[in-house]
């Protein structure tokens, strides 16, 4: 380098300025392609054999270790004739024994090609450790807790207990497994092996479900439900004692099927809660609960009750085997696992009733439907559902008819107009302006007057609008006030409509639509409904009424043709099946005779025909008369 | 996929031939409201006066100027000038809300059988539009002079005028359906409502003889008096609607008075609850006033014998007395009876003088025609008879019969105290 002179330095300021320097960053993480995993499986691993060889050949030194350890105290007990001495050796030799029979180097190497969660319990307690660490992944994995101690008595035996934290309940735990085990004395009985796990959870262990096992798939499973796990030296088979405690939600007040009247209990994320406010509503023994696991990788519980006397066995065969028939990593959402086993999955109209309400599901379990319920979602599933009791809600029965009747007319004229009032506007006053009084056909037109767009985009633009507003309200976070939706919509059409942008009856018309979609019970049904919309409008848009009854013709086709478990979605109407009083409006309650028919139930009939036996006796007081 | 494409091109083709066409935007249109017809001064041309409205004009603010718009032009028929009007009109014309065809007395006596075929036959006319003649004037200055006061748009005051003729039944209120029907058919008559400008000859308000026997005067639409400062000024709405126009076949034959009108009704069935004015039966120069309507449809008969027709007619009207000018006590049941009795001989008497006067004009204004058919075979046979002669000459029979059911809310006529007599 030249010397640092002035002329230099000043170069080197001028090329370090005008230079372009990339500037120095770390070296970035690049996520490269996985290698493909089929590859690797052909590969042979040379060390993979040597290091189960090498295992056995450990495990059977061990055992020889632990023999010669106590012929020594055995020798010794029998030099002192030491009687106490002998029996604990006696016991320990049994121990021994017990473990012998693993030890067989043709057993050993065939529990060693097994993959861990496939094999059996051992009776020696550093190998269940072993295959518990193998497992779990321990110690990278810090959630299993592995508690090691001795049962006391005459003859201490060593134990473990090994549970997953944060699944558990402490205090359970310590005052019922802990307590009474590491507290025992009265170990008279010489007994061992697997009497000595029966004895423990038979007679020893407070706790409210505890089962022997004897595979670590089912240690296992138990584990990962918040179980723990007791291993006792010398016993080839584990212990799996409740312990649940986790933190989970407790039933709260409906958030989105909020009802004036009714009950006002809506389901928590917990599986066994769900269930349990199931049954706490329907206290009968006719309520079949059943649970299958679903999910390969991640297995999710999945229940699904029904009442034995009344729902359709086929029905039930079919729900079990669609569920039973899903293969697939993970399903954290019973709306994911609705599209795993739904009829048409492309069609956008749900084809199962879903609800938060507890009361919802038990009148329709009464009907002979069947529930299914997810571990981890707040929802239940109904089936098989017909277009009709999507417009249906709670509390359509807990009021009298006529205001039930009346709401349901009400949500019915809603649907309507939701679907159709934007295309058939743009409809008649594009094709059809005779079918307008004059003064409202001027009215439109004199409101329209100053608006530089055509009506057509001046409703694709508020309908974006709304959907906009709509969209944002929901993704908005809590904090940031959720009556933004609506002061937004305010503030926009007025807006709009003073800047000349969309004319007024536009933004009534688009009001008027979105108000009538929310009086669909069903937020999924109106979803759907949102999205048939927009083609209403472009049909009606460019064919005018012909194309809205295009559009309506299509969609009465697509509901006609579906099915929902067997069902055909549009019954009673097409197929006609016998009328329930319970359709588009309700009969009264004590002439709700029948089931639906439609559901084929064991049992149809729900009430006799005079089920207010009441009205054909003599009122109380006047029997003598 | 093949299968898919061609059942995707079968549905749209269906789709886009069954859909409809020509959609337009609201600001694309010109609405006509109403429209005139005149004898053009150039021989054998029509004057026709479209009148638009302006939609701008009715919004909330802003709102400034004439509702409406009405533009003259001269053409050899209704569909040319259709064709002209574009080129003069920036937007497209809509005739679907043309409520009414006003036509003037020159081309009504003329003839309209030309006319209105275009009317029945295009598509974007209705056979709802009403059918309005003017009295002894232009439609174009009819429709010029025509400002509503109280409806914002012009159309909203025709549909309620005509809607409210009923109401006094001293006009008629004929679409042009029935007008068009009346005039192929030959069982009756074509009628259409008389329309006028008041004040424009006041003079003609005298010229209609009183006969001796009517307690109130007679008029025709534009004749009814009215208060001198109202003339003076264009400030109130003077147009009116009053009397019938008589048709033959397809031309302007004569008028009916808004009292033979109300006959008319009374036999058409259209008398909904008018008051009626008519002479004291005891005491001179005294009027009782009486709410009258039909108690029961009115029967119509005729009879052919010999080329001899005989017309019934049988009329039962009730009502309520509503005053009573002389106090006499009417609502006693011997009083009563003598007023009921001069009731229906008075209206008897209007009837008759009614139908004779359409008997010289050869006009079946109430349409004996249609229970004439019954006493031929077939309605060709009916068509081979020129009925409006053997109506001219039929013999007319008219029972009234008359039942005051109620006395208003007073029953008794008390004398005023301390009175003279």
């Amino acid at each position: 380098m030249v010397g640092n002179n002035v002329l230099s330095d000043l170069v080197y300021f001028l090329k370090n300025m005008l230079l372009y320097q990339p500037p120095r960053l770390p070296r970035p993480f690049v996520l490269n392609e996985t290698v493909d995993d089929k590859g690797q499986d052909y590969l042979p691993d040379a060390k993979q054999g040597l290091e189960t060889a090498a295992q056995e050949l450990d495990s059977q030194l061990k055992y020889a270790s632990e023999l010669r350890a106590l012929m020594e105290k055995a020798q010794v007990a029998i030099n002192n004739q030491d009687l106490s001495r002998v029996r604990e050796v006696a016991k320990k030799l049994k121990i021994l024994e017990e473990q012998e029979r693993e030890v067989e180097p043709i057993l050993l190497s065939y529990d060693h090609d097994l993959k861990p969660i496939e094999r059996s319990v051992s009776a020696r307690i550093d190998e269940n450790a072993r295959i518990i660490k193998e497992l779990y992944n321990l110690p990278t994995n810090k959630d299993i807790v592995m508690r090691d101690f001795i049962i006391p008595g005459p003859m201490p035996v060593k134990a473990m207990l090994i549970f997953v934290d944060g699944l558990i309940d402490k205090q359970v735990i310590n005052q019922s497994v802990l307590k009474p085990l590491m507290k025992w004395d009265d170990l008279a009985k010489e007994i061992s092996g697997q009497e000595l796990l029966t004895y423990i959870v038979d007679e020893c262990l407070p706790s409210n479900q505890a089962k022997k096992a004897t595979m670590f798939k089912e240690v296992a499973e138990g584990l990962n439900s918040g179980d723990s796990v007791l291993f006792i030296e010398g016993v080839p088979g584990a212990a799996v004692i409740e312990t649940k405690g986790f933190e989970h939600r407790g039933p709260e007040r409906p958030q989105i099927e909020q009802s004036v009247r009714g009950a006002q209990a809506a389901f928590a994320e917990a599986l066994r809660v769900n269930t349990g406010l199931i049954r706490s509503m329907m206290q009968t023994n006719d309520l079949v609960t059943e649970i299958i696991p679903v999910g390969d990788r991640i297995p999710v519980k999945c229940a699904f009750m029904y009442l034995k006397s009344v729902a359709n066995p086929k029905l039930v065969a079919e729900v079990k085997r669609r569920i039973d028939n899903i293969s697939t990593d993970y399903i954290n959402d019973l709306g994911v696992l609705e599209q795993f086993i739904e009829d048409h999955p492309t069609i956008p109209f749900p084809q199962m009733l879903s609800t938060e309400r507890v009361d919802r599901v038990t009148s329709h379990l009464a009907e002979g439907r069947v529930a299914i319920l997810l571990d981890g979602t707040p929802f239940v599933h109904l089936v098989p559902v017909s277009f009709f009791t999507f417009f249906h809600s709670a509390e359509d029965f807990s009021i009298k008819r006529p205001m039930g009747d009346f709401m349901r007319v009400v949500r019915l004229i809603g649907t309507i107009l939701a679907v159709i009032l934007p295309a058939a506007y743009l409809a008649i006053i594009y094709f059809h302006q005779e079918a307008l009084p004059t003064e409202l056909a001027l009215a439109i037109a004199g409101a329209r007057e100053r608006v530089p767009f055509p009506a057509a985009f001046e409703v694709v633009l508020m309908e974006l609008a709304f959907e906009l507003i709509r969209e944002a309200g929901l993704r908005i976070p809590g904090l940031l006030g959720s009556t933004i939706g609506i002061v937004g919509a305010l503030i926009l059409g007025q807006a709009a409509v003073q800047a000349n942008l969309v004319s007024p009856i536009t933004v009534i018309i688009i009001a008027i639509t979105g108000l009538a979609s929310f009086t669909i019970p069903d937020y999924r049904l109106s979803s759907a409904f949102r999205v048939l919309r927009f083609g209403f409008l472009l049909l009606g848009a460019t064919l005018g009424l012909v194309g809205v009854a295009i559009a309506l013709l299509l969609v009465s086709v697509l509901l006609s043709s579906m099915k929902s478990f067997g069902m055909p979605y549009m019954v009673p109407i097409g197929p006609k099946t016998k009328p329930g009083f319970d359709t588009v409006l309700r009969g009264p309650v004590f002439r709700q005779e029948m089931r639906p028919d439609a559901l084929n139930t064991r049992n149809q009939r729900r009430q006799p025909h005079i089920s207010r036996k009441w009205i054909t006796e003599p009122p109380a007081g006047r029997e003598e008369e | 996929m093949l299968r898919l494409a061609i059942v995707s091109l079968m549905i749209l083709a269906a789709v886009f031939t069954a859909g409809c066409f020509g959609g337009q935007e609201t600001d694309d249109i010109a609405y006509v409201l109403v429209m005139g017809l005149d004898k053009s001064k150039q021989e054998g041309k029509l004057d026709v006066t479209y009148q638009m409205a302006i939609p701008r004009a009715l919004t909330g603010e802003g709102a400034s100027g004439e509702p409406a718009l009405s533009i003259t032009l001269t053409a050899e028929s209704t569909s040319e000038a259709r064709d002209l009007f574009n080129s003069v009109v920036a937007r497209t014309l809509n005739l679907s809300h043309t409520k009414v065809l006003i036509i003037g007395e020159s081309l009504a006596r003329q003839g309209l059988g030309e006319v209105l075929g275009v009317f029945m036959r295009f598509r974007e006319f209705r056979g709802g539009m009403k059918i309005i003649i003017v009295n002894d004037d232009t439609a174009q200055n009819f429709i010029s002079k025509n400002k509503p006061k109280m409806e914002l748009v012009v159309s909203r005051y025709y549909e309620t005028i005509l809607l409210s003729a009923d109401q006094s039944s001293y006009f008629p209120s004929v679409n042009l359906h029935d007008f068009y029907s009346r005039m192929k058919s030959g069982s009756a008559a074509p009628i259409a409502v008389l329309a006028g400008i008041s004040g424009k000859d006041s003079e003609q308000a005298s010229s209609i003889p009183k006969k001796p026997s009517d307690s109130v005067d007679d008029y025709l639409a534009g004749q009814i008096p009215r208060g001198e400062e109202e003339t003076d000024k264009e400030k109130p709405n003077l147009a009116e609607f009053l009397g019938t126009a008589v048709f033959r076949e397809d031309k302007l034959v004569g008028k009916l008075t808004n009292q033979e009108t109300r006959m008319m009704a009374i036999l058409r069935n259209n008398l909904q609850n008018p008051f009626f004015t008519i002479d004291d039966p005891l005491v001179a120069g005294k009027h009782i006033v009486l709410n009258l309507r039909l108690g029961r449809n009115t029967k119509l008969d005729a009879d052919i014998h010999n080329d001899q027709a005989k017309l019934k007619g049988e009329i039962f009207l009730e009502g309520e007395i509503s005053s009573i000018g002389s106090g006499v006590s009417y609502e006693r049941e011997d009083y009563r009876k003598l007023l009921e009795e001069h009731i229906s001989q008075t209206i008897k008497q209007d009837i008759l003088t009614m139908l004779h006067k359409t008997q010289g004009m050869r006009a079946d204004v109430v349409g004996f025609g249609y229970p004439a058919r019954k006493n031929f075979r077939t309605y060709n046979e009916f068509m081979q008879i020129d009925w409006a002669d053997l109506y001219s000459k039929a013999d007319i029979d008219v029972t009234v019969k008359t039942r005051i059911r109620r006395t208003g809310l007073m029953w008794k006529t008390s004398p005023i105290n301390g009175s003279d007599n």
